[in-house]
């Protein structure tokens, strides 16, 4: 067995219990904070927001620990929990300030703008501006890739999509990035 | 976790250009964040659990002495008391009956209601009217045959007399009739007692009037109003 993933089963099972509950449940938020934020970041970019989807996030694991089974890797469990809050959050931003699903990417791209340090003109911003224009899934399958070096089956577990289908996107977001770096 | 190698080489076998792009992380961030948000978010949960379904720490154990308490300040026998004394000590009886076993019989359960139907031939009617029309033609029949029957006897009659009487047979009753009506006449003499056909002279009326008081004979006058009276005595 994975020892990840026996390291894992144990701390599930000292969250069930009363007295070890909050330090079982700290030993996990430690060992996967930094990953699920950065999943989270790239898909908000704000830090503001970030956080808030972070700790959303987090709160439900809270609740959700207790029922937890452990036919998926916590890891996995916890990757599907911040992509779906993340979601959520830009779903629920985008109603709260009438925008449209064309403009999104726009919406994002002007959150970039407003980021420290941000220069238009270096490599590392343009990818980034580029990843705002992709769709949605596209944008996600890029990051779990790209920089979390996910693989495909991991990656159909979390969104729940064919490796196929996984593949394709990826392959797609990739031109389109290409594309846009080539031409601006 | 996919090695870095096999991505790269995937990621340049669709795009070069993108495959040589830096994958610095361009996002700030301070050094504390993630120091702390361990802490923090503890310290966020424990304030949502005090906010979100937060029940005050002996809720469950005093709830059902507290329920009964409440029970009780909702005493209907109490609040009679304190409104009417002389009610609240009178017998609480039901007065009505209920045949025992009421309510072991007792179906919820609404009977479904049929819907009447009316057949457009009345056999009732058709039977009233049948009957009368038989009566009625019993009644014309019989009137009817007893009609022919005594005009059919009146005219058998007549045949018959004319017919089935002879002229000697008539002829014998006709002297029957006469022999009783000669025997009669012999048995009884005709005295001026039986005698009818009595002849009355001037004497006799006299005499007869002499015994009836005048007084009376002057009432009948008066009454039946003769203006022609004579004394006769």
């Amino acid at each position: 067995m994975n020892p990840q993933h026996s390291e894992d089963e144990e701390l599930v099972a000292l969250f069930k219990e009363p007295k070890t509950k909050e330090s079982a449940f700290t030993s996990i938020v430690k060992k996967y904070q930094e990953r699920i934020y950065w999943q989270i970041r790239r898909l908000v970019i704000n830090h503001e927001d970030a956080n808030d989807v972070m700790q959303n996030v987090f709160i439900k694991a809270w609740n959700g620990l207790d029922n937890f089974r452990a036919e998926s890797q916590l890891f996995t469990w916890l990757y599907r929990i911040a992509v779906n809050e993340s979601l959520s959050y830009l779903d629920q931003q985008k109603k709260r300030s009438n925008i449209s699903i064309d403009d999104s990417g726009l919406h994002l791209e002007e959150k970039l703008h407003s980021e420290k340090d941000f220069d238009s003109n270096k490599a590392v911003w343009k990818l980034q501006l580029a990843i705002q224009q992709l769709p949605e899934k596209q944008r996600i399958v890029f990051n779990l890739r790209y920089f979390e070096e996910m693989g495909y089956e991991e990656m159909s577990q979390i969104l729940e999509t064919s490796v196929g289908a996984l593949k394709a996107s990826y392959h797609h977001a990739v031109k389109k990035i290409e594309d846009y770096i080539l031409n601006h | 976790m996919n090695s870095s190698k096999t991505i790269l080489s995937e990621t340049q076998a669709i795009s070069q250009a993108v495959a040589n792009l830096p994958k610095t992380n361009p996002f700030t961030l301070s050094h504390e964040y993630f120091e702390f948000f361990s802490i923090n978010l503890l310290r966020t949960i424990q304030q949502y659990e005090q906010k979100a379904l937060n029940t005050p720490g002996n809720y469950f154990s005093t709830f059902p002495s507290k329920l009964l308490e409440k029970i009780k300040e909702d005493n209907s026998t109490a609040e009679l008391e304190d409104l009417s004394p002389m009610l609240a000590g009178m017998q609480k009886q039901n007065p009505f009956y209920v045949s025992e076993n009421y309510f072991a019989t007792f179906n919820a359960t609404p009977k479904k209601e049929q819907a009447i139907i009316r057949s457009v031939f009345s056999y009732k009617r058709i039977i009233r009217y049948a009957a009368a029309a038989c009566i009625t033609g019993l009644l014309i029949i019989s009137y009817t045959y007893n009609q022919h029957n005594t005009t059919t006897s009146l005219a058998a009659l007549q045949r018959n007399s004319a017919s089935d009487l002879s002229l000697e047979s008539i002829i014998g009753y006709l002297d029957q009739v006469d022999d009783v009506k000669d025997d009669n006449e012999s048995d009884t003499p005709i005295t001026a007692e039986n005698n009818l056909l009595v002849d009355i002279n001037q004497e006799t009326i006299r005499q007869v009037l002499q015994e009836i008081p005048e007084s009376d004979i002057k009432q009948f006058i008066d009454q039946t109003g003769s203006t022609e009276y004579k004394s006769l005595n």
